[in-house]
C-alpha cells in the first residue's frame, strides 16, 4: 500500500519521459499509460487508499499525496486525456504539426496530474506553469493566424499574472506559516492567512478564466477542437481543485470567501448573458464555461468544495463531449419559444422554486439532517432550488406538458440533493469544510434568482428598448474582449502589426 | 441638376453590378457547390484573377507549386507545352520562359489590392480594423440570421440597414476603440440606404472609374455573409440581390466612420488598373502550363473513348446511377460482375423536381438551378419531449449549472463511447424507409414527372425487365459540411427520396395507362436504391412492394451489387489515409464513416476533371479513375435536340460549378476554400467560420482536397465531351448566355465526339472546331 504513491509518481514521470516519443507514436502508448493510471486511481478510490510520499522536506511538500480527492481528480484527468489524445490522433492526420500537438497535449495532461496529486502549493504552482507552457504551444498551433497569436499572448500574460499571485501566496505561506503543505492547521497570523487566501483567489481568477481574465479561454476557438475539450474540461478545473484543497485556510478567512462569492457571481452572470447572444457554436460553449466556472467559484465561496468538485466533473464531461461533437450542430438548434404572459411565466417559476426547494430540503433532511448544517447551508439549497425551477419555467418548444415537467422536477430535486450530499460524504475526509457561513452568502441566491427570472421572462421582455440595448452590449461580451485585446496590444502599438509575436 | 441625378443612377447601376458578382452561398443543410467565379464568368481566367486580386485576393490560375508538382510527376510533357504556347498566341510567354518558371516554382506576384479606409489603417500596423469590422458586422448579421444557436433573438427592423443603425445606436465598441462620437455619427447618417451610399461614397475622394473596384472590394471583405444574403434572394429570382445593397451601405459606413472619426482620416486607395509586365508574364506562363496539363488530360480521355458497336444484346437489368464522379468506379465494377447489367448515368434527382415536406421543414430535392414544382411528404420526426426539457434546462440561466451536476455526468458515457470507437446504432434514415406520402402530387403532375423521367433517362423504347434507379448519399459523422458529400443534384441531400418517387411513378399501373403507347412495357419493373459513397454499399429500397414475378431478378441484382461494392471498396481503400493493407474493409469503412474524429470519411468529388455525355458503350471498356461525370446520351434518340440543350445547360453547368469549387479550394485554400477543418466552428447553423473570424467560409476545407502529403484534387478545368454533332452543340451554346460565357472564356473545355468513330474535336475558345489527335503533335 505504501508503494502506491511511488507507483503513481513513476507512471506520471514515465508519461513526462515519453513526451518526445508520443509525437512519433501517435499517442497510442500515452493513451495506454493514461488508461492504466485511471484504472489504478479508480481502484484505489474504491479501496479508500490514503497515502503519501514526500520528496525532501515535508514543509516544501513535494511528492504524491493520495486521498479521495486526488484519486478522483487523477482518474478524471486521465480519462479526459485519454479521450482527447485519441481524438486528436485521428483528427490531425495529415497535419504537419500533429506530432507537436500530441506531445504538448501529453505535457498538459502530465502537468495536470502533477497538480492533482500535489501535497502542497509549490508543486501545484509548478504544475500550473508547465500546463500553461503546454497550452501556449497548443494555442499557437495555427500561428499564422493573428487570432491564434492574440489568444496565446493573452493566455501567456494571464498565466504570468496568476503565477505572480501564486508566488506571493507561497511567499506568505513560507514566511508566516512555515510550510507550503495543504494539510495542517494555520500557524501564522490572521492577516497573513487572509493575504495568502486573497492571492489564491487572484490566481484562480487568472487561471480559471473568470471575468475579467476570460479572454484567453474564448480564444481557444483559434486552435484545433481537441484543445478546446482539454482546456474546458481539464485545465480550467485546476482552480476548483486548488480552492477545494485550500478550503481549510479559507475557513479562517471569511473575507476571502466573500471575495470568492463576488468574483464568482460576476462570471456566473456575465457568462450566460454573453453566451445567449453568440451564434458561433464554439464561442457560445466557451462563454458558457466562463459562467460555469463562476458558479463553481461561488460554491467554493459558500464553503461547499465538495459540490464544486461534483460540478467540475459533470461540467468537464459535458463540455469535452460538446466540443468534440461540435461538428454535429443540429442538436444545438432549437426553434424559438412563443412568449408567455408575464404573470403566467412568473407563477410557474415561483411554483418550480417552491417545489424544487421543498424536494431538495426534504431529501437533505432525510439523508443528512438539517440542511442548514450541511456545507454551503441554506444559501446553497436556495441556489439549487433557483436552478431547478427552470425545469418547469424555462421557455421551450417542448410538447411535454407542464405537469410532467413538474414531476421531473421532483425527481431531479431528490437526485440533485443525493448527488451533492454524496459528493460531500465522499470527499469530506479529504477536505476541511469551512464551518462559518460567509457574510455575503445570501447575495448569491438573490443574484442568481434575478438572472433566472430574467431568462424566464426574456421572450416577453426582448422587445423592450432597454433589453434590446442590453443585448447589444451582451453580444459584444460587455466589451470585455475588446478591452483585453487593447490591453494586450497596448504594448505593441508602437511596433508594426507583423511584430505581433508572443514572447 | 441633371448631373447629380445621373451620378446617382450610375452609382445604383454599379451597386447592382457588384452585388450580382457575389456568388450565392447555401446554408449548411443544403450546402451545394457554387462556382466561386460565377460573377466573373464574363472574363477569362487571367482577367478574372486580376479582378479578384484587386478586389478581395484570390486566384483563378493555379500557382507554380501545384503546376511544378504536376510537371515533375510527368502529368504533362514538353510537347504539351509547345502545343499550349502555339495556342496561346504571339503575345503570350514562350515555352522557354514557361519552363524556367515551371522548374523554379517560385511565388507569383499579385495585382495590387484596392485598400479600404480600414485596410489603409491596417497597413500602418495599427489595430487590424478590417478584421475588427468583419467580426463586428459578422456578429450583427449572425444574430439576425441565426437558425437557433443564439438564445436571445434581437428585435429590430426586417431591413438590414435600419436594423444596423438601431444596433449601432447602442453599441459602444467603436467609441471604446477610440472613435468617440461613433453612435451619434451613425445616427446622423441618411435614413435611406441609397442616399446614404451616395453621400458616403462622395466623401471618399474617388474618381468615377475607381468606384466600382472600391465597392466590390468592400463586399470582398465579407464574401461569406454577402453570399448568404445573395442566397436569401435566390428564391425570388436568380439575379436578385436582395439585401446586398444594404450590406454595401453598412460596410461603406464603417469606412466613413474611420475616415471621419479616426485621427488619421484614412481614405481608400484604388491602384491603377494596369498590371506590371512581370505580373502579366507570370500569369500568361501559368496559364500555358495549365493548358498544357489539360491538353495531356483531354488526350488521355480521347484515347479511352471507343466507337459504339453496331448492336449490343438486350440487357436484363438497366441500372441508372447519378452522374456524380463517384458512380463511375462502381458502375464499372457492377458491369464486370454481371454482363447482363447495363448502366446509365443521369443527374441523381431523376428529373423529379420536387421538395420534401417533413413536419414543418421543407427542403428542395432538385438542383438549385431549378425550382421544385411539387412536394411529397415524409412523416415528421417524432419529437423527443424529455430531451427537449433537459436541453432547455441546460441552456437556461442557472438551470444550466444544475444540469452539469446531474445530467452532465451521463455525458461521460458518451465521451467514452466516442473514444472507444463505439459509434452506436446505425444511422436512422427516414428518407429511405419511412412511408413516402404522394398525397399532394396531383394526377397530371405525376404523369408529367413520369413522362420527363422516360424521355430524359435514355432507357430506350423498350426498357429492361428490371430497372434500378440508384441515388446516392454519404454516411459521415460530426461533419458540418456533410451536405457537400451528398447528392448535389438533390440539393445537397440524399437521393433516396427521388429514387423512391421515380420508382413508384414508374411502377404505377394507372400512370402507365395514362401514358398509353409511351408507357414502359408491362413486365418492366423499377426498384429504387441508394449508393452510400462512404461505404460503397447499395441499399435497395421499398422492397416490400416488389411483385412475386421479379423476386428472383431483384435477388440476383442484390448479389451483383454486393459483389460490386466489395470490389469498389478495395479500389477506394487504397486511396484513403490510415487504412492498413489487408484490413476488413466492410467493417473498417463502416467504422470510419461514423467515427467522430474522422475528417476524411471519403474523398467526395475530389479529382473530378471531365464530363462525358455519350452512350455508355463508348466508355464502358475504360478505367476513368473516378474522375468523370458520366451522362448517358444517345443523339439518335434526341431528334429535336431538346435533351442536348438540357444536358449542356443543366448538368454540365452544375458539374462545372462543382469542378470550379474544387479548383478554387485547391489553388487558394485559405481564401476561396474554407481553410483547415480543425478550427471550423458552426455559425448560426448557416455556415462554418474559421477560428474567431467574423465571416462565413465558402468552399471546401483543405482536408477535403489534400491528404497531408499531396493534393488529392488536381485543379483542371472541366473537360466536357459530348457525343453530338458540332453544329448542334454550337446552336445550344449560342442560345444560352451563361453557357456561352463558360465556354468562350475557358471556364470549361468543350469537345464533340463522333459516336461511330470515337474521333474528338475540340471547340476553340475563339469559336470553330479543331480535331483532337490521340498523340501530341
Amino acid at each position: 500500500m505504501e508503494h502506491l504513491p511511488v507507483l503513481i509518481f513513476a507512471l506520471i514521470a514515465a508519461l513526462i519521459a515519453f513526451l518526445p516519443i508520443a509525437a512519433w507514436l501517435g499517442g497510442g502508448i500515452t493513451r495506454g499509460f493514461l488508461a492504466v493510471l485511471a484504472g489504478i486511481a479508480l481502484t484505489c478510490l474504491v479501496m479508500d487508499v490514503q497515502a503519501g510520499w514526500l520528496l525532501g522536506s515535508p514543509s516544501l511538500a513535494l511528492g504524491v499525496h493520495l486521498d479521495r480527492l486526488s484519486l478522483l481528480m487523477t482518474a478524471f484527468i486521465a480519462v479526459i486525456g485519454f479521450v482527447v489524445l485519441g481524438y486528436a490522433d485521428r483528427y490531425l492526420v495529415g497535419d504537419p504539426k500533429r506530432g507537436r500537438f500530441l506531445s504538448a497535449t501529453t505535457m498538459v495532461v502530465a502537468a495536470a496530474l502533477v497538480q492533482a496529486v500535489s501535497p502542497g502549493l509549490v508543486q501545484f504552482a509548478a504544475g500550473w506553469i508547465a500546463v500553461s507552457l503546454g497550452v501556449h504551444v497548443l494555442l499557437r498551433h495555427e500561428e499564422h493566424r493573428i487570432g491564434a497569436r492574440l489568444a496565446a499572448r493573452s493566455k501567456f500574460l494571464c498565466s504570468r499574472l496568476g503565477d505572480a499571485a501564486m508566488a506571493a501566496a507561497i511567499a506568505i505561506l513560507w514566511i508566516d506559516h512555515g510550510s507550503a503543505a495543504f494539510t495542517g492547521s494555520w500557524q501564522g497570523s490572521p492577516h497573513g492567512l487572509l493575504a495568502a487566501c486573497l492571492c489564491i483567489v487572484a490566481a484562480v481568477v487568472c487561471k480559471t478564466a473568470l471575468v475579467p481574465c476570460q479572454h484567453w479561454l474564448i480564444g481557444t476557438i483559434e486552435a484545433p477542437t481537441p484543445l478546446s475539450a482539454l482546456l474546458h474540461a481539464g485545465v480550467v478545473n485546476a482552480g476548483g481543485l486548488l480552492l477545494a484543497r485550500s478550503a481549510g485556510w479559507f475557513a479562517g478567512a471569511p473575507a476571502a470567501l466573500d471575495a470568492l462569492i463576488v468574483v464568482g457571481l460576476v462570471s456566473a452572470v456575465v457568462g450566460p448573458l454573453v453566451m445567449w447572444c453568440q451564434s458561433d457554436l464554439k464561442r457560445s460553449l466557451a462563454w458558457s464555461t466562463v459562467g460555469q466556472m463562476g458558479f463553481m467559484t461561488v460554491q467554493c465561496g459558500l464553503g461547499a468544495p465538495g459540490a464544486a468538485i461534483l460540478h467540475l466533473i459533470g461540467h468537464g464531461f459535458y463540455k469535452a463531449n460538446a466540443f468534440l461533437r461540435s461538428g454535429t450542430y443540429e442538436h444545438a438548434i432549437e426553434g424559438r419559444p412563443t412568449p408567455e404572459p408575464l404573470v403566467v411565466a412568473v407563477l410557474w417559476w415561483l411554483l418550480g422554486l417552491a417545489v424544487g426547494g421543498v424536494g431538495l430540503a426534504l431529501t437533505y433532511t432525510v439523508v443528512a439532517g438539517d440542511p442548514g448544517h450541511l456545507p454551503g447551508g441554506w444559501p446553497l439549497v436556495a441556489i439549487q432550488a433557483v436552478a431547478l425551477a427552470q425545469v418547469v419555467a424555462s421557455p421551450t418548444t417542448t410538447t411535454a406538458p407542464r405537469l410532467a415537467r413538474l414531476a421531473l422536477l421532483v425527481v431531479l430535486s431528490a437526485g440533485y440533493a443525493l448527488l451533492t450530499w454524496g459528493a460531500e460524504v465522499l470527499l469530506t475526509p479529504a477536505l476541511a469544510i469551512p464551518p462559518a457561513t460567509p457574510v455575503l452568502a445570501w447575495l448569491a441566491p438573490v443574484v442568481l434568482a434575478a438572472l433566472g427570472l430574467f431568462w424566464v421572462l426574456l421572450p416577453t421582455l426582448a422587445s423592450l428598448p432597454a433589453v434590446n440595448a442590453l443585448r447589444v452590449h451582451a453580444a459584444n461580451g460587455f466589451y470585455l474582449p475588446l478591452l483585453s485585446e487593447r490591453l494586450i496590444r497596448g504594448r505593441l502599438l508602437s511596433s508594426p502589426a507583423t511584430a505581433l509575436e508572443s514572447p | 441638376m441633371t448631373t447629380i441625378s445621373s451620378i446617382a443612377t450610375d452609382l445604383e447601376a454599379i451597386v447592382l453590378r457588384v452585388c450580382r458578382q457575389v456568388p450565392p452561398m447555401w446554408a449548411l443543410p443544403d450546402l451545394v457547390a457554387v462556382n466561386p467565379y460565377q460573377g466573373h464568368a464574363d472574363l477569362g481566367l487571367v482577367a478574372a484573377e486580376d479582378r479578384l486580386q484587386r478586389r478581395q485576393g484570390g486566384r483563378a490560375v493555379p500557382g507554380w507549386a501545384i503546376l511544378h508538382q504536376a510537371w515533375t510527376n510527368g502529368e504533362f510533357t514538353a510537347a504539351d507545352l509547345v502545343d499550349a504556347v502555339r495556342e496561346a498566341g504571339p503575345d503570350a510567354p514562350d515555352a522557354c520562359t514557361t519552363v524556367s518558371l515551371l522548374v523554379t516554382a517560385g511565388g507569383s506576384p499579385a495585382s495590387p489590392r484596392v485598400r479600404s479606409a480600414a485596410a489603409v489603417l491596417d497597413q500602418q500596423g495599427r489595430d487590424g480594423w478590417t478584421r475588427i469590422i468583419a467580426q463586428h458586422l459578422g456578429a450583427f448579421l449572425a444574430a439576425r440570421t441565426d437558425r437557433g444557436i443564439s438564445r436571445w433573438v434581437p428585435q429590430g427592423s426586417a431591413e438590414l440597414y435600419p436594423a444596423w443603425r438601431s444596433w449601432m445606436a447602442h453599441d459602444r465598441s467603436f467609441s471604446l476603440r477610440g472613435l468617440s462620437g461613433s453612435r451619434a455619427w451613425v445616427g446622423n447618417l441618411e435614413a435611406d440606404p441609397a442616399a446614404a451610399r451616395a453621400a458616403l461614397l462622395g466623401r471618399m475622394g474617388l474618381a468615377d472609374h475607381q468606384r466600382e473596384d472600391y465597392l466590390a472590394s468592400l463586399l470582398g471583405d465579407l464574401p461569406g455573409w454577402a453570399g448568404n444574403l445573395r442566397r436569401q434572394a435566390w428564391d425570388t429570382a436568380q439575379d436578385a440581390v436582395g439585401q446586398l445593397p444594404d450590406l454595401l451601405t453598412i460596410r461603406l459606413a464603417y469606412d466613413g466612420l474611420l475616415h471621419d472619426l479616426h485621427g488619421d482620416h484614412p481614405l481608400p486607395v484604388v491602384p491603377p488598373a494596369t498590371a506590371p509586365a512581370a505580373l502579366h508574364r507570370d500569369r500568361g506562363a501559368r496559364m500555358i502550363a495549365l493548358l498544357a496539363w489539360e491538353h495531356a488530360w483531354r488526350r488521355s480521355i480521347a484515347k479511352r473513348l471507343a466507337p459504339v458497336p453496331a448492336a449490343s444484346p438486350r440487357p436484363a437489368v438497366q441500372a441508372v446511377f447519378c452522374i456524380d464522379v463517384r458512380s463511375e468506379p462502381f458502375r464499372r465494377q457492377l458491369e464486370a460482375v454481371d454482363g447482363r447489367i447495363a448502366t446509365y448515368g443521369f443527374a441523381g434527382f431523376f428529373a423529379m423536381t420536387v421538395a420534401v415536406v417533413q413536419g414543418a421543414q421543407r427542403q428542395a430535392q432538385c438542383p438549385v438551378l431549378l425550382a421544385p414544382a411539387a412536394a411529397v411528404g415524409l412523416p415528421a420526426i417524432p419529437a423527443k419531449p424529455w430531451s427537449r426539457v433537459l436541453g432547455s434546462l441546460r441552456r437556461s440561466a442557472v438551470g444550466g449549472f444544475a444540469y452539469m451536476e446531474t445530467a452532465g455526468l451521463t455525458h461521460g458515457l458518451s465521451l467514452l463511447r466516442g473514444a472507444l470507437g463505439r459509434n452506436g446504432a446505425p444511422v436512422q434514415r427516414p428518407q429511405e424507409s419511412a412511408h413516402l406520402n404522394l398525397g399532394s402530387l396531383a394526377g397530371p403532375t405525376r404523369v408529367g414527372l413520369l413522362r420527363g423521367l422516360l424521355r430524359n433517362l435514355g432507357l430506350g423504347e423498350h426498357p429492361a425487365r428490371l430497372v434500378l434507379l440508384c441515388g446516392h448519399d454519404s454516411t459521415c459523422a460530426n461533419n458540418p459540411q456533410a451536405a457537400a458529400l451528398a447528392c448535389g443534384a438533390c440539393g445537397g441531400h440524399s437521393g433516396a427520396v427521388n429514387a423512391r418517387l421515380a420508382a413508384r411513378l414508374y411502377n404505377d399501373p394507372e400512370l402507365r395507362r395514362a401514358l398509353g403507347a409511351s408507357a414502359p412495357p408491362a413486365e418492366s419493373w423499377a426498384v429504387a436504391g441508394v449508393h452510400d459513397t462512404a461505404t460503397d454499399l447499395v441499399r435497395l429500397l421499398d422492397l416490400g412492394d416488389r411483385p412475386a414475378s421479379h423476386r428472383d431478378d431483384v435477388d440476383s441484382l442484390r448479389t451483383a451489387l454486393d459483389a460490386a461494392g466489395a470490389g469498389a471498396r478495395r479500389v477506394r481503400a487504397a486511396g484513403l489515409p490510415g487504412i492498413a493493407a489487408g484490413a476488413d474493409l466492410d467493417r473498417n469503412l463502416d467504422e470510419r464513416s461514423r467515427h467522430w474524429a474522422e475528417l476524411r470519411p471519403e474523398w467526395g468529388l475530389a479529382d473530378n476533371a471531365a464530363f462525358i455525355a455519350a452512350p455508355r458503350a463508348m466508355t464502358a471498356g475504360s478505367d476513368l479513375g473516378g474522375r468523370c461525370f458520366l451522362h448517358s446520351y444517345d443523339e439518335a434518340l434526341d431528334e429535336d435536340g431538346a435533351l442536348l440543350a438540357l444536358i449542356l445547360t443543366a448538368p454540365v453547368v452544375v458539374a462545372s460549378w462543382i469542378n470550379l469549387q474544387y479548383f478554387a479550394s485547391t489553388i487558394d485554400p485559405d481564401g476561396q476554400g474554407s481553410g483547415s477543418k480543425t478550427i471550423h466552428t458552426v455559425v448560426g447553423g448557416l455556415g462554418v467560420a474559421t477560428g474567431g473570424d467574423g465571416d462565413l467560409r465558402p468552399g471546401l476545407a483543405w482536408q477535403s482536397v489534400h491528404d497531408g502529403s499531396r493534393l488529392r484534387h488536381r485543379p483542371l478545368r472541366l473537360q466536357v465531351f459530348i457525343a453530338a454533332q458540332t453544329a448542334r452543340i454550337d446552336q445550344v451554346v449560342a442560345g444560352h448566355a451563361h453557357l456561352r460565357d463558360l465556354v468562350a472564356n475557358g471556364w470549361i473545355g468543350l469537345h464533340a465526339v463522333d459516336p461511330a468513330t470515337a474521333r474528338c474535336s475540340r471547340r476553340l475558345p475563339t469559336g470553330g472546331w479543331q480535331p483532337l489527335s490521340g498523340e501530341p503533335s
